[in-house]
């Protein structure tokens, strides 16, 4: 049996949630207990040690990325709970952690509570990535993601990315410390956790880190620092050039 | 679009800067020659004003024909020889033409460059520089010579070698002359050599009187073809050589026949002229002859014709053989000393007279050169005038062209802008009008599930409160991107299936758009079509109902079809409900593509099938900020 905790500082999602896991999936998780703050959802966590918390991104006396910073005890999976708050999405995104949104589906819960389970045979890197996402909620200069492959969890800092490159569902991350990590995301994924205003796609299979970019090439590359090359779409030529070329 | 309008700008300026030099090459050389003909025209000093131009032009011409810049600078030594006193101008331009025409340079026009040049010379009294310009012509290639050309060239030096006293050269050349003059079958130009070998004979050599005769016989025989003023030197000399042979009589008659085709010709300049110098030599014979009375008669009307003319040499040889005359016929003194009075008389009175003439020709010299010098001016300030004002035109010309470029190009941007935002301020209005219609069809549909079934109330809540989000999120965007677009219309189709719970199935299918492709549409123009085949085409059928939308990427243009077989459109399947959405839709889509939206009932189109497809064009672009 699993142990939950929620944690949202509005009684009536508490409500609803428990409501749905109660109806749907009571056999495995068993909701230990409820928090409406920072300062209550440190406490619980201490005092109940749960395996799986439901958290709100948002509460009044701080966020949820607070909670897990103070608390000791880490052996637990995350699903955040949080409202249309574009942001904080990202963050989650970019720590790659798990999320479903206010009002809650049926199905989207489901997932997500299945992805918890899968993931809970030990998740030693949870507070690197809450801090990676509590970095970028809170506006950190440094941005740095979460690339998970099936071996490892990479936090890679943005500006060392030169540029990613796609095949199909595949998406392969090159840095400037000439690591090259390939991770099962199509491009789209990538591109949404990356900051706009640093990087740019100007290929349908390539991203590039603009601060990167060394000079156009006219045969239709790019080329960077590194002497690498990346192609440039023709039909988004003047687009990405005005971005790279162009950004003051 | 403002990039073409410079370009367009910086293509008329480009234009108009080489429309100058655009000119092709046979343009120019036309040019020149109508120039130079131009040149002919006027006289000294306006003349050069053509030349100048016409050696601008030459010098702009790629790699001009030789023949151009000779001509160009013949013409200046020519005028230059046509006025007075400037014979060391034109022949220092005359040199120069003959030092440009290279030897193997054998065209025709050459001719007249070296005869003006050697005459130019010869007349200057420079008879080596005559010689030597000769020389040149006779050391060039046969094929460059004509014999005409050799004639003039011997001829010259014959007459240069008389000058500097060299008889017998002259006789050598005068002989190659001939030869050529046979050769070339220059009837006129033979014949004016004979007469001067004649001369030559007879005044030139020792004892060669009888060759000289023999050489004017020759031309005797061709008297009837011989030129006026030929056939009178011809007769002059005959009655030379006959006084010479002490027949005076022959020489009378020579000389009275020399008399007479002076008379014949009545040559307006050289009558007097001519005339006084046969009465003179006719008066010289008579008084060999003694008859004196004759003599003194030929000698007043020698006297009386000389007068007319400047040939002082022949007034006073007169008046000295009057004097002989009365000398020999031994007259009293007093009478000699009236004559000599008279003599000095008429010869004050012709001093007097000639110095008035002179004045008056002189005063209207000068008039007449005022009037060229103004006339001159006028000339030189009318071609200034003309390419002034050539130039002030065609800078008007490309200002005023450039100013409606200008403003065209201006009112054209302005256009475009307009449109665009009439566009966008359209699409906006329509999302505007879109998303509470859309938001309060929902909201009905929630409200009459919630008494039915309050579970699949909340359930399709939250599909509701999901879709409403994306759709709120689109709705900020002009441009969405297509995915994300069409996320919302799947969205929007699995709520629809929520609530009538599999009464229809639907498919989207992409054609000839990857997944890799980033396009961006303008939002909510493909639910509306869907939301009317549901909510109306579906109405009560009792087969499941299919929709498919077919996206198909085609030139600037997807061009989107949404076909459902529902009721069709004969069973009202476009209700009123619909009309207000539909009508901003068609609007809209035709304004950014130029095609009305089609909406056909398929029955229509087969008899066995039913239900309505809608075929529209989207406008797409390759990323938001287009």
């Amino acid at each position: 049996m699993i142990k939950a905790i929620l944690i949202d500082d509005e009684a009536s999602v508490r409500k609803n949630l428990r409501e749905k896991i109660d109806a749907h999936f009571s056999d495995r998780i068993a909701i230990v207990a409820e928090a409406a703050s920072v300062a209550s959802g440190v406490e619980t966590i201490a005092q109940h040690q749960p395996d799986l918390i439901f958290l709100d991104v948002n509460l009044q006396d701080g966020t949820g990325f607070d909670i897990i910073q103070q608390v000791e005890y880490k052996e637990f999976e995350i699903i955040f709970v949080t409202g249309f708050d574009k942001h904080a999405i990202k963050a989650i995104k970019v720590g790659a952690l798990d999320y479903i949104l206010k009002p809650i589906d049926l199905e989207e819960l489901s997932e997500a509570i299945e992805k918890a389970i899968d993931n809970s045979q030990g998740n030693s890197q949870l507070e690197k990535l809450i801090e990676i996402s509590r970095d970028y909620f809170h506006g950190s200069k440094k941005k740095r993601v979460i690339f998970r492959t099936a071996e490892n969890v990479y936090a890679v800092y943005e500006e060392n990315i030169l540029y990613c490159s796609s095949d199909g569902n595949y998406t392969t991350i090159f840095t400037d410390r000439s690591e090259k990590i390939m991770i099962s995301k199509p491009i789209k994924k990538v591109e949404e956790i990356l900051s706009e205003e640093v990087f740019v796609r100007c290929h349908q299979s390539h991203i590039v880190n603009v601060a990167h970019v060394v000079k156009y090439s006219k045969q239709g590359y790019l080329v960077l620092s590194d002497d690498e090359k990346v192609p440039v779409s023709n039909r988004r030529k003047d687009y990405v050039l005005s971005r790279i070329f162009n950004a003051s | 679009m403002l990039k073409y309008g410079y370009l367009v700008i910086a293509l008329l300026l480009w234009s108009a800067c080489t429309l100058n030099q655009k000119k092709d090459r046979g343009t120019l050389i036309d040019q020149v020659y109508d120039l130079h003909q131009t040149e002919r025209r006027y006289t000294n000093d306006s003349s050069f004003v053509f030349l100048d131009k016409a050696l601008v032009l030459i010098r702009t011409i790629n790699d001009a024909p030789d023949s151009l810049l000779i001509e160009n600078t013949y013409r200046r030594g020519y005028v230059y020889l046509r006025a007075l006193n400037k014979s060391d101008s034109a022949l220092k331009y005359l040199q120069q033409t003959i030092d440009l025409i290279t030897p193997e340079d054998g065209r025709k026009r050459n001719e007249t460059y070296f005869r003006d040049a050697w005459d130019g010379y010869w007349e200057a009294g420079k008879y080596k520089n005559s010689a030597a310009i000769a020389q040149r012509y006779l050391d060039k290639p046969a094929k460059a010579q004509t014999d005409v050309g050799l004639y003039f060239a011997y001829n010259a030096l014959q007459r240069v070698s008389l000058e500097l006293q060299q008889p017998d050269e002259a006789l050598l050349y005068s002989q190659k002359a001939l030869e050529y003059a046979i050769k070339s079958k220059a009837r006129d130009e033979y014949e004016n050599q004979l007469l001067a070998k004649a001369g030559i004979l007879f005044f030139h050599q020792q004892n060669q009187e009888l060759e000289a005769l023999k050489v004017l016989e020759e031309l005797r025989e061709r008297e009837d073809q011989l030129h006026p003023d030929l056939k009178r030197k011809l007769y002059l000399n005959l009655g030379f050589l006959e006084t010479w042979a002490q027949d005076h009589r022959g020489a009378i008659e020579a000389f009275e026949q020399a008399a007479a085709v002076t008379r014949e010709t009545n040559h307006p300049y050289y009558f007097n002229e001519d005339i006084a110098e046969c009465f003179a030599n006719m008066s010289d014979s008579y008084r060999d002859l003694k008859q004196y009375q004759t003599a003194i008669q030929y000698l007043d009307s020698t006297q009386y014709y000389a007068s007319k003319t400047s040939r002082t040499d022949i007034i006073n040889y007169a008046a000295k053989n009057r004097f002989e005359i009365a000398y020999l016929r031994g007259e009293h003194v007093d009478s000699v000393s009236n004559m000599f009075q008279s003599l000095i008389e008429s010869q004050n009175n012709l001093y007097t007279d000639r110095i008035k003439e002179d004045l008056a020709s002189l005063r209207a010299l000068n008039e007449k050169e005022k009037e060229l010098l103004s006339q001159n001016q006028q000339i030189v300030l009318d071609n200034l005038n003309l390419s002034r004002q050539r130039t002030i035109l065609f800078a008007s010309v490309i200002i005023a062209l450039l100013s409606i470029a200008i403003i065209a190009l201006f009112y054209y941007q302005r256009k475009l802008r307009f449109d665009k935002r009439g566009l966008q301020m359209q699409q906006r209005l329509l999302r505007s009008q879109m998303n509470p219609h859309f938001t309060y069809n929902t909201l009905y549909t929630i409200q009459s599930l919630i008494d039915e079934n309050p579970e699949k109330a909340g359930n399709y809540l939250v599909k509701f409160s999901r879709l409403l989000r994306l759709v709120l999120e689109n709705s900020t965007m002009d441009y969405v991107e297509l995915e994300k677009e069409l996320e919302s219309v799947e969205k929007y189709l699995q709520l629809q299936l929520l609530r009538f719970s599999e009464r229809f199935v639907y498919d989207i299918q992409l054609v000839n758009i990857d997944d890799d492709d980033l396009l961006f549409i303008p939002p909510m123009l493909i639910q509306p079509f869907i939301e009317n085949s549901i909510e109306h085409g579906f109405q009560g059928i009792d087969y499941p109902g299919e929709i498919k939308v077919t996206l198909t990427r085609s030139g600037k243009y997807l061009s989107c079809t949404i076909c459902d077989n529902g009721r069709g459109l004969a069973a009202g399947q476009n209700g009123n409900k619909q009309s207000l959405s539909a009508a901003l839709i068609a609007d809209f889509i035709e304004k950014a593509t130029k095609q009305k939206i089609t909406i056909k009932d398929r029955s229509q189109v087969t008899e066995s099938t039913s239900g309505v497809e809608v075929s529209l064009l989207i406008p797409y672009k390759f990323s938001e900020y287009d």
